[in-house]
């Protein structure tokens, strides 16, 4: 079917690719200390683009039989479309990265019920006062990408997915804590998943004071994506292109301290966005962001390239980050804690991406987040915000943390800024 | 398709089973700068099957609808698993209708691909070419051409047809490192003409952004803030509205107990409207996504919570009356307690009433986001004004406000009699479900101490 589209296209288009995803996801969901649903799920998602007269269109359907319509919509939409310089790639060696374990789709739906419930009862062990939240879900997506460039690869991918979270009310303070983990290979250990929970409602028994004003604060890995989140928008190819990201003069440039790594790597072997091509069938690979403060390149789609004069990185289409890799450095986040005199930890925020992120500047509640005080976690911090610029805060990188932890896409260690402004509600 | 609906609800052995189908078709055209960026079309068809076996809820969604029997047997197997009580639905009436497209001056799917095309790229021109600043531009349209199908198990079924068209305006300036954004935005249920006349919009977009890049930032601290209209929706709906969707509640006694009907909430100035059925609003339908007519529901009256949004499960599970807020973004989701059009009733006065007095506050208009985590909540005004001595003074950005929501809202001191609602084409995000269309409405609103955050 998909070869009978990609004739029809080539008789009005100079280049065409069609891409077909069949996914099903399985699921289980706990709310409020209750198994609440179970879910299944089947969808199919065909994608069509063609290149008319150096002009690109694409179209969509959620069925394979639609192909013919979707490659008419898709050359009729071209006339109008963005300007295409670029052909679509040939067969190229994709990297041998590992994307789907077999027994991610052979897990039943009792088994999805029964790893949630462990994690619950973990949770309740702890505190029977906390209301628990708990989601156990896989996924398994089947894609073939064809093109007119003789083009023609397929891939299986799945997800295995544990969630646990727990709010804990007292009079009108309400505290959540919680654990995600997100891989493609099926090694969720529920148990470990929902002690690092529980850990987190016991650095948060007490609660601590902070006042209005700079101090040092460290990023856990997860807190990093007040900083990576930005960052990201400023190496996103298309936004250097359109000149949007400030960060569009510096290739070469140091806008980090030393120590300050960070790449781009789309073949981890069972990492989120890990995958053997990207979007339009360009091998994925790690691309070199930072390093050591360095800025050494942005990631760039097929189409981005093309008009920047470049090549593409593997990160299309859309020029976004694949997996974000924040090299590990010599420093435990232990001794981080050790070496603040007074500082905050940051674990979890609210209202990211909400100020000019663009331009770097972040300016978020502190959800989940911890004073230090003498070298000591004293406390959870409350009604407090954290502000600043990414691209102030990163030349001002004072420690760089042994130990990565995934949290999505990304996978950083703890980092310490030297000072952030620290805003204090009443 | 409805047969076929209503052939697959018989003998589920669920206690209860629904279907619902959606078609669409969109059109989506967006410029970055002077160049087009993406022109894409789409076309879907997939729905989603629940079915509740003692209890507890089953849920299938699918695109291929070839054996929608199968379907709900599937969901019928989930929920199995999953109940272990007894199968709680408040009573609703049956209903079967057919919802009609709401009026379209001009229906989009007719109108020629080039002219979206130009109508689009004028106003990026304007943008483009109304301040040097002006680095570059996103200006998009879309439109959405939905036909739902719902039927369920006891008999009821209606079919509506929602149209949709948004345009988003917004210009980037910059000025060395420093680069500030401004939006505008306009979405309504209707047709093309939604997208025709936004040239002031435009032009106000690309204004702001190029004075943003002089203002300063606002400093962090504590600061009598008022509210514009748009800002003052998104704290109802962010802050409080949130709160007051009723899965978060009904099984949970502490939420049960914060969240009493009868407690004080807020200043006396204060009462918030939930209303689905109100004519024309962003987040209006004659019926939720369970089948439930819509109404006008009050939250907080005088600043007394006097109620909260329901399913057919929180609100027999409550032993409260149903209010028609289940709703789903799309085919592929079960619908969730959800907000329509959310707004603060008006008071009396005028803006000039509520800074006069003020020696030192902040002016914050128009959202970027917002977003909340129970009792606590940010929010992201897109610009502001310093108040000194009772006068709007000068204009400053980055204004973020956050606080304790049960704080807050008692803080609301004065409430102006100028209601509004919010012109944007944005919309709401819950349990993955984004973004859905809500009605966003407010006077202005003045608060007493919201900290802001922002450098020292």
């Amino acid at each position: 079917m998909i070869e009978r589209g990609l004739e029809l296209a080539l008789r009005k288009a100079r280049g065409a690719e069609i891409t077909l995803h069949d996914e099903r996801v399985s699921s289980a969901e706990y709310e409020d200390d209750k198994l609440k649903r179970v879910s299944a799920s089947q969808s199919c998602e065909l994608e069509v683009r063609v290149i008319v007269n150096d002009r690109i269109g694409t179209s969509r359907a959620t069925d394979a039989g639609e192909v013919e319509s979707a490659v008419s919509r898709a050359i009729e939409l071209a006339e109008f479309g963005s300007e295409a310089r670029f052909d679509f790639p040939g067969p190229a060696a994709g990297p041998a990265v590992k994307t789907h374990d077999p027994r991610v789709e052979q897990t039943s739906r009792e088994e999805l019920v029964a790893s949630g419930g462990e994690m619950l009862e973990r949770l309740k062990a702890y505190n029977p006062e906390i209301k628990v939240s708990a989601e156990t879900a896989w996924s398994l997506s089947r894609g073939r990408l064809v093109n007119s460039s003789g083009l023609d690869v397929s891939a299986d991918y799945s997800t295995y997915v544990g969630y646990v979270s727990g709010m804990l009310v007292r009079g009108t303070d309400m505290l959540f804590a919680g654990r995600l983990h997100y891989w493609r290979s099926k090694t969720l250990d529920a148990a470990a998943l929902a002690n690092a929970a529980v850990q987190e409602f016991r650095r948060a028994e007490r609660t601590a004071e902070v006042s209005t004003r700079e101090m040092p604060v460290i990023f856990t890995p997860r807190g990093m994506q007040v900083i990576l989140l930005p960052l990201l928008m400023g190496i996103n190819g298309k936004n250097v292109l359109k000149g949007d990201s400030p960060l569009d003069n510096r290739l070469g440039e140091r806008i980090a301290a030393a120590g300050f790594t960070l790449a781009d790597d789309g073949t981890v072997d069972f990492a989120p966005q890990s995958a053997p091509y990207d979007g339009e069938g360009v091998p994925r690979r790690r691309n070199a962001v930072i390093r050591d403060g360095v800025l050494e390149g942005f990631l760039y789609d097929l189409e981005t390239a093309s008009k920047a004069g470049r090549k593409s990185t593997g990160n299309g289409p859309g020029c976004g980050a694949s997996n974000t890799i924040v090299s590990p450095g010599a420093v435990s986040f232990e001794e981080m804690v050790k070496s603040t005199k007074e500082g905050v930890v940051v674990e979890q925020v609210l209202g990211l991406g909400q100020s000019n992120a663009m331009n770097g500047d972040f300016s978020v509640n502190i959800a989940l987040g911890y004073k230090v005080e003498n070298g000591e976690i004293v406390g959870r911090v409350k009604d407090a915000m954290v502000a600043g610029n990414v691209y102030d805060a990163l030349p001002r990188v004072e420690a760089v943390g042994s130990q990565q932890e995934w949290y999505h896409t990304m996978c950083s260690p703890a980092v310490k800024i030297a000072s952030l402004s620290i805003v204090a509600g009443q | 398709m409805r047969q076929r609906m209503e052939d697959a609800l018989r003998n589920t052995g669920a206690d209860y089973a629904e279907i619902r189908i959606e078609r669409a078709e969109a059109t989506e055209i967006g410029f970055r700068g002077r160049e087009i960026d993406r022109i894409s079309s789409s076309g879907s068809l997939g729905g989603t099957a629940r079915a509740v076996v003692k209890g507890g809820w089953g849920i299938a969604t699918f695109n291929d609808i070839s054996d929608l029997a199968e379907r709900v047997r599937e969901a019928a197997a989930c929920a199995r698993l999953v109940g272990q009580e007894r199968t709680e639905l408040a009573e609703v009436e049956e209903i079967e209708e057919i919802v009609p497209a709401p009026p379209m001056q001009r229906d989009f799917r007719g109108v020629p691909l080039a002219e979206k095309r130009r109508v689009t790229q004028q106003y990026n021109e304007l943008m483009l070419d109304l301040h040097s600043a002006i680095q570059t531009t996103q200006t998009s349209y879309r439109d959405v051409y939905r036909e739902v199908y719902f039927a369920n198990s006891e008999g009821s079924y209606y079919q509506e047809t929602r149209p949709d068209v948004v345009v988003a305006l917004t210009a980037v300036a910059r000025a060395g490192n420093l680069v500030q954004r401004a939006h505008e935005s306009t979405g309504r249920a209707a047709g093309f003409e939604v997208a025709l006349g936004l040239e002031a919009k435009a032009q106000a977009a690309a204004a702001r952004a190029a004075s943003l890049l002089e203002a300063p930032q606002a400093q962090g601290g504590a600061y009598t803030v008022v509210l514009n209209q748009k800002l003052g929706g998104v704290f109802a709906h962010e802050a409080f509205g949130h709160l007051s969707e009723s899965d978060f509640v009904y099984e949970n006694e502490k939420m049960r107990e914060l969240m009493v009907l009868g407690k004080q909430f807020g200043s006396e100035a204060l009462s918030i409207v939930d209303d689905g059925s109100l004519r024309g609003g962003r987040g209006s339908h004659p019926f939720d996504d369970e089948g439930v007519r819509t109404r006008k529901s009050y939250l907080i009256e005088d600043g007394v919570l006097v109620g909260r949004l329901h399913s057919r499960e929180t609100a027999a599970k409550m032993g409260e009356n149903v209010t028609g807020n289940a709703r789903a973004v799309a085919w592929r989701f079960p619908p969730i307690v959800r907000m329509t059009n959310t707004y603060i009733e008006p008071g009396s006065g005028a803006f000039e009433d509520l800074i006069r007095e003020v020696k030192v506050g902040l002016y914050a208009l128009d959202m970027i986001g917002g977003q909340t985590m129970m009792e606590m909540f940010t929010f992201s005004a897109a610009y502001g004004y310093m108040i000194r001595d009772g006068q709007v003074a000068e204009l400053v950005r980055d204004v973020v406000l956050t606080g304790n929501v049960f704080e807050t809202l008692k803080r609301i001191d004065m409430v102006a009699g100028d209601l509004a609602w919010a012109d944007g084409g944005g919309g709401c995000g819950k349990g993955g479900q984004s973004p859905l269309p809500v009605g966003i409405g407010s006077p202005h609103v003045r608060i007493q101490g919201v900290t802001v955050g922002g450098r020292q």
